[in-house]
């Protein structure tokens, strides 16, 4: 009999245990979606991530009106299209670094802008005067797994800023891509 | 006498003990909940979980850990919270034992941006800290039916 109380005792705390889980993950899930900057977490990879590019695309169907659809490019840019256009357009291309001071200093992408989530966020008249120009953004962060750079680039595009994209493979692969390495001397 | 001393010590052994590990909880998940992103990141460090799982994890843990342990805290559905404390400390152990077998040079992310240590024994033994103070506070508080009872 006691024994039998007991067990139902547990269940009882079991289910306590479980509706404290599950409603705090409910309540996180909902800070999160109603959140000024929420964390993506069904973006993934780079065949999912979709952003407006600055074109736009017009079709025109027979006997029909015509209309114009924004052209879906992926968000995340490979190096190589990176150093291409850097190549090509250096003054138009800025590659935003948003992982932590002392990770940029010990080497970054050549002419990277340093700048963390927060900066972006808060310091609008600062970020304006480092982009100001760039037709190309592109925004990294340690590797693939970090969410940092995906809310960078939602936080500038946000901001109105046009073809902001995020750098596949971050800091990880570019660091092994053989590609230039800047460090920065205090 | 003697025993109605040692009952009082025990009976104020696990408030320090709830209070200690609610605390703790609160504190660690604040704390994550400062930097989301970052802990989002800590975790996908450990490469257990896909990238939409890391993330996902990253959103709700810290409410996880600030929900319980603020009901520790407040001495509501102590012992239930006790219980959840006891799951997420025993998942905490097992990333942390399988970051160290794979000899990951990884942040531990543990109590959020206030943590910058890298995962290790240290990190393993703070788990048993907290598995410790879970279990004592779900084993020592009496449950709130006989607590009426009595």
């Amino acid at each position: 009999m006691r024994k039998k109380s007991k067990l139902n005792s547990f269940r009882a705390e079991l289910f306590q245990a479980a509706l404290i889980v599950g409603l705090s993950a409910a309540l996180g899930l909902a800070v999160n979606a109603f959140s000024a900057n929420p964390l993506r977490i069904l973006s993934d990879d780079s065949s999912a991530v979709v952003v407006e590019a600055p074109g736009r695309q017009r079709i025109e169907a027979p006997g029909q009106q015509r209309v114009e659809i924004p052209i879906a490019v992926p968000r995340r840019i490979p190096i190589a299209e990176l150093m291409q256009a850097r190549k090509v357009t250096p003054e138009l291309v800025r590659v935003v670094d948003v992982r932590s001071q002392a990770q940029y200093d010990a080497g970054h992408v050549p002419d990277a802008i340093h700048a963390t989530l927060e900066t972006i966020l808060k310091s609008r008249v600062e970020i304006d005067s480092l982009l100001a120009g760039a037709t190309l953004i592109v925004a990294m962060c340690d590797s693939d797994d970090c969410p940092k750079a995906e809310s960078a680039a939602d936080a500038l595009t946000k901001l109105g800023y046009k073809n902001v994209r995020v750098l596949a493979g971050g800091w990880d692969g570019y660091s092994h891509s053989g590609n230039p390495i800047e460090e920065t001397r205090r | 006498m003697a025993k109605k001393k040692n009952g009082s010590f025990g009976v104020y052994a696990v408030i320090a003990a709830r209070l200690l590990l609610g605390g703790l909880l609160v504190y660690a998940g604040y704390n994550k909940l400062l930097d989301v992103p970052k802990f989002a990141e800590d975790i996908a460090h450990f490469r257990l979980l896909p990238a939409p799982l890391n993330r996902a994890l990253a959103v709700v843990l810290p409410w996880n850990e600030f929900v319980a342990g603020s009901l520790l805290i407040l001495g509501i559905w102590s012992r239930a919270a006790a219980l959840a404390s006891l799951l997420f400390f025993t998942v905490f152990a097992i990333a942390v034992t399988s970051a160290i077998a794979r000899n990951l040079n990884i942040e531990c992310g543990c109590l959020g941006n206030a943590d910058a240590s890298k995962v290790g024994l240290a990190t393993l033994a703070k788990d048993a800290v907290g598995l410790a103070l879970a279990g004592l506070v779900y084993f020592a508080t009496v449950p709130a039916k006989a607590s009426k009872a009595k």
